[in-house]
């Protein structure tokens, strides 16, 4: 197993190394640069600014120049923040946005489970339906207009929770359940069907048959099989949600770093966004061997060498 | 006389689909007796599984429903208890071995666990007197070094080797009766024959009364002492082993053991099978079921079913025609 783990890490380093690459040249490839604007910049100053930043350098020298900064474990300054670096933007804000999307996916997983595994064991009730329909809404309503809502109801007219802000918990409740709320819907209805699936399967009966009371039914003998959907489910929805989002960090004045992975794209801020498709990918593939772990502990018929 | 430990009157299971009402059991009766072994026969689909399973309160209602009869086990009717007292009964007084022994176990939980958990609910045993006694089991059923074995998953089993685990597991709590549900049918012919050894070797040593449900005339031959043949939901001839083998008097049961192969026929000789398919219990035939696909039916077969009468004493059948006579039967 461990063996598995060092070879499966060994493996995401050139991975990593593809998707920088592949992400370094394609934003040259975007028309405009960094210090593009409307209006014409003196010939003097883009030329001492692109010196600077040696843009004036051929590409294959400017990336060979980025990868060795890389392998040093700088990521380079920033093209938009004067005097900062990327590593300085990133560890300012990944803090608040970790926390974020740990509280979104806490609450996701807290919501959609109980509520899937609810609506399974009373498959065609109202708690089923009720259930299903929430997740219907929770997948289909995007995630700026249940936050507007929250905060209009919660903290504008009933004023028990705070607009905007990050550190105190009437701060945090709205951005947390706006985030997590799509994920608890996604996780309830694949832990539904997972149930479900399981719950039809000969083991199940025969474990009826054996009289063991419905509980141990469900806990011991359902869950762990019922709930590998959601596992592999919270690989790329993990990653998604630890990195934050845009919208949720601007409407509700959270900072983090989840609007970076936006604005420096749009920025031509070559180095930020390199930056924070490593973070991603970093987190992709961190979750995802994290699932085929968790995998081989839930399943025994898995085994990995 | 004994009291049976189990007996089945008049049991009528229905499931209430949107193609209509399937009878799966209707006016299904037997008796076990304390240590005996009564195998239900019938093609698939005839209601022998679901026999079993409504009386353990094992069918999933809705669709199914029990519409009618009684289910006595030790006098007690197992169709009036609540599901928390019919819950006590299963595992502990009457345990079931199913048909696939690779999907019956849990395949994400140890046979250690599997085993032991309905000892220590049903008994209030603690896990190590759990333990000894699956050990116990294990050796008994013929797992060799079977301390190596327990921690296991099922999936590191051969499948004959599950199903005696599944043996094993059923008889932890010292059940009265034990129902096997196919138990030989997914497995290899070689094992088959190992199985139902094994089964009467742990009938004998523990005087569990076993039903054996099986589509499979041969099995029944070799391991049971009174046979029920059940045709589309109905029991159609029930008699000793013996006599039935030798002298069938139901037609179906006639033309079942006319389809079995024999080593000692013509090889030129086709297969004898019973033409057409058995009704789909949601339009059955009016009269006897059977009637479409009858070689001997008259008239009365087409308007009156046939009620199952004792008419040997212990040979019981619904028919309205004396095979060997061929002439309907005087009522």
């Amino acid at each position: 197993m461990l063996r598995y783990v060092a070879r499966r890490l060994l493996t995401a380093i050139p991975v990593l190394w593809i998707i920088v690459t592949i992400t370094f040249f394609m934003m040259r490839l975007a028309p405009g640069g960094p210090f593009s604007r409307e209006r014409v910049m003196p010939i003097e100053v883009q030329k001492m600014i692109e010196e600077r930043y040696h843009l004036d350098e051929p590409l294959v020298k400017q990336y060979f120049r980025y990868m060795g900064n890389l392998l040093r474990g700088d990521l380079g300054p920033s093209f938009r923040y004067k005097d900062r670096s990327v590593n300085e933007i990133l560890a300012a804000g990944l803090p608040t946005t970790l926390q974020l999307g740990s509280l979104a996916l806490l609450f996701a997983l807290l919501v959609g489970i109980p509520a899937g595994c609810l609506a399974a064991f009373r498959q065609n009730s109202a708690v089923d339906y009720a259930a299903m329909s929430f997740s219907m809404v929770g997948v289909s309503v995007p995630n700026f207009v249940v936050l507007s809502t929250l905060i209009y109801f919660f903290a504008v007219k009933l004023k028990i929770l705070t607009v905007s802000g990050w550190g105190r918990w009437d701060q945090m409740i709205c951005p947390v359940v706006a985030l997590g709320l799509m994920y608890s819907a996604y996780i309830a209805r694949l832990s539904r069907a997972g149930m479900l699936e399981v719950i039809r399967q000969d083991f199940i009966r025969t474990a009826r048959a054996k009289g063991l009371p419905e509980r141990l039914v469900i806990i011991r003998h359902s869950i762990k099989a019922g709930l590998l959907p959601v596992v592999s489910f919270l690989g790329p929805a993990g990653a998604a949600i630890l990195t934050g989002s845009l919208i949720i960090e601007t409407i509700s004045g959270v900072p983090g770093i989840g609007r970076e992975f936006v604005n420096s794209a749009l920025n031509r801020d070559y180095t930020l966004t390199i930056g924070t498709v490593i973070l991603y990918s970093g987190f992709l593939i961190i979750f995802n061997l994290a699932v085929d772990i968790v995998y081989a502990f839930l399943d025994p018929r898995i085994v990995y060498e | 006389m004994a009291e049976p430990v189990l007996s089945v009157q008049n049991l009528v299971t229905r499931f209430h689909t949107a193609d209509g009402v399937v009878r799966a059991v209707d006016g299904v009766s037997f008796d076990l007796m304390p240590g005996g072994s009564l195998g239900i026969v019938g093609e698939s689909g005839c209601g022998k599984s679901v026999t079993h399973l409504s009386f353990l309160g094992l069918i999933p209602q809705p669709p199914g429903k029990i519409e009618g009869g009684k289910a006595l086990f030790k006098g007690k009717n197992l169709l009036a208890m609540k599901p928390g007292e019919l819950r006590k009964v299963r595992g502990n007084d009457i345990a079931v071995i199913f048909q696939d022994p690779m999907t019956s176990l849990n395949p994400v939980l140890k046979i250690s666990l599997q085993m032991t958990e309905g000892m220590m609910i049903h008994k209030g045993a603690s896990r190590a007197e759990a333990e000894a006694r699956a050990l116990e089991l294990l050796r008994a059923v013929g797992i060799p070094s079977p301390e190596k074995r327990f921690h296991d998953y099922p999936h590191q089993f051969s499948g004959g080797m599950r199903q005696r685990v599944m043996i094993a597991m059923a008889l932890m709590c010292e059940p009265a009766a034990l129902i096997a549900d196919e138990p030989t049918t997914a497995l290899d012919v070689t094992i088959q024959a190992q199985i139902l050894e094994l089964i009467q070797k742990m009938r004998k040593e523990t005087g569990v009364a076993v039903i054996l449900i099986t589509h499979d005339l041969g099995v029944v031959a070799s391991v049971c002492e009174d046979i029920l043949v059940m045709y589309a939901g109905r029991v159609v001839e029930s008699a000793a082993t013996g006599p039935l083998f030798a002298r069938p008097l139901h037609p179906y049961t006639f033309s079942l053991l006319r389809s079995i192969p024999r080593l000692d026929a013509e090889r030129k000789e086709r297969l004898f099978s019973i033409p057409g398919l058995p009704p789909d219990l949601i339009h059955n035939p009016p009269g006897c079921n059977f009637n479409p696909r009858c070689p001997f039916a008259v008239k009365r077969c087409f308007s009156e079913e046939p009620p199952l009468t004792e008419i040997e004493p212990g040979r019981k059948v619904a028919c309205w025609v004396d095979i060997e006579s061929k002439k309907e039967r005087a009522t």
